[in-house]
């Protein structure tokens, strides 16, 4: 009975150190800037399966926190309790935009539309501009996806543009930091 | 193929997409294959008003 209890009052303080701790973050942006004079709006996209190297951050990353969403976007749950209001997808970009897997971004497109993605590739520089920020058909963001999933007319046209949650040049990219209050 | 037949697989298309209603009204009411690609091209280079 005593034992029961004990293990009753450590579960409500861990409930409430955790509440705590994540009340105490808030996310802060800071746009990166995008590049201009060109029309961004074609998305590639990757299969997850493409990275291989099973000691990489890329590969560990995608197997801990990726999953599959009914389009086939590769997903990771957003931080609801934090204003995230939807979950990331995972993305690649160029180095310009930083190169530490797991770094969170807030998309915005010229249509209005707004995505959150969290980086689990990097664009070789070798295959992006000289700024290292869109690659060779101009894309900004490469999308990480399960193939076999895939919407079959995303698939057609090649770009993730015609998914309309996703439609659009990119206008803004900002970094996601959460910072203790 | 048939305009009936390719309008129903446009529309489904655009549903699956996440087209709005507008556009799945629009498609019912196309003339012809030309009037289809307009309509789903017109929708992806239009602003979306949230």
């Amino acid at each position: 009975m005593k034992h029961s209890i004990k293990l009753l009052f450590i579960t409500i303080a861990l409930i409430f150190a955790t509440a705590t701790s994540a009340s105490a973050l808030t996310a802060t942006y800071t746009d990166l800037g995008v590049p201009t004079g060109i029309n961004t709006s074609f998305k590639t996209y990757m299969d997850y399966r493409c990275v291989t190297n099973t000691s990489s951050p890329q590969y560990r990353y995608i197997h801990k926190w990726g999953w599959s969403d009914h389009q086939g976007f590769m997903r990771a749950n957003g931080e609801r309790d934090l204003g995230i209001t939807d979950d990331y997808y995972l993305i690649a970009l160029g180095s310009y935009y930083g190169t530490t897997i797991g770094t969170k971004y807030r998309i915005t497109t010229d249509t209005g539309r707004i995505f959150y993605g969290v980086l689990a590739d990097c664009k070789a520089d070798i295959h992006t501009n000289w700024t290292n920020q869109y690659s060779f058909h101009n894309d900004v963001v490469e999308f990480i996806v399960d193939t076999n999933r895939l919407n079959r007319s995303v698939m057609r046209m090649g770009s993730a543009n015609v998914y309309m949650p996703l439609n659009g040049s990119i206008a803004k990219v900002e970094r996601i930091n959460f910072i203790e209050r | 193929m048939s305009l009936n037949t390719e309008k129903k697989y446009a529309i489904k298309v655009a549903k699956e997409l996440h087209y709005p209603k507008d556009v799945i009204e629009k498609l019912k009411k196309a003339k012809n294959d030309f009037d289809i690609s307009r309509i789903l091209i017109d929708a992806r280079n239009k602003g979306v008003t949230v």
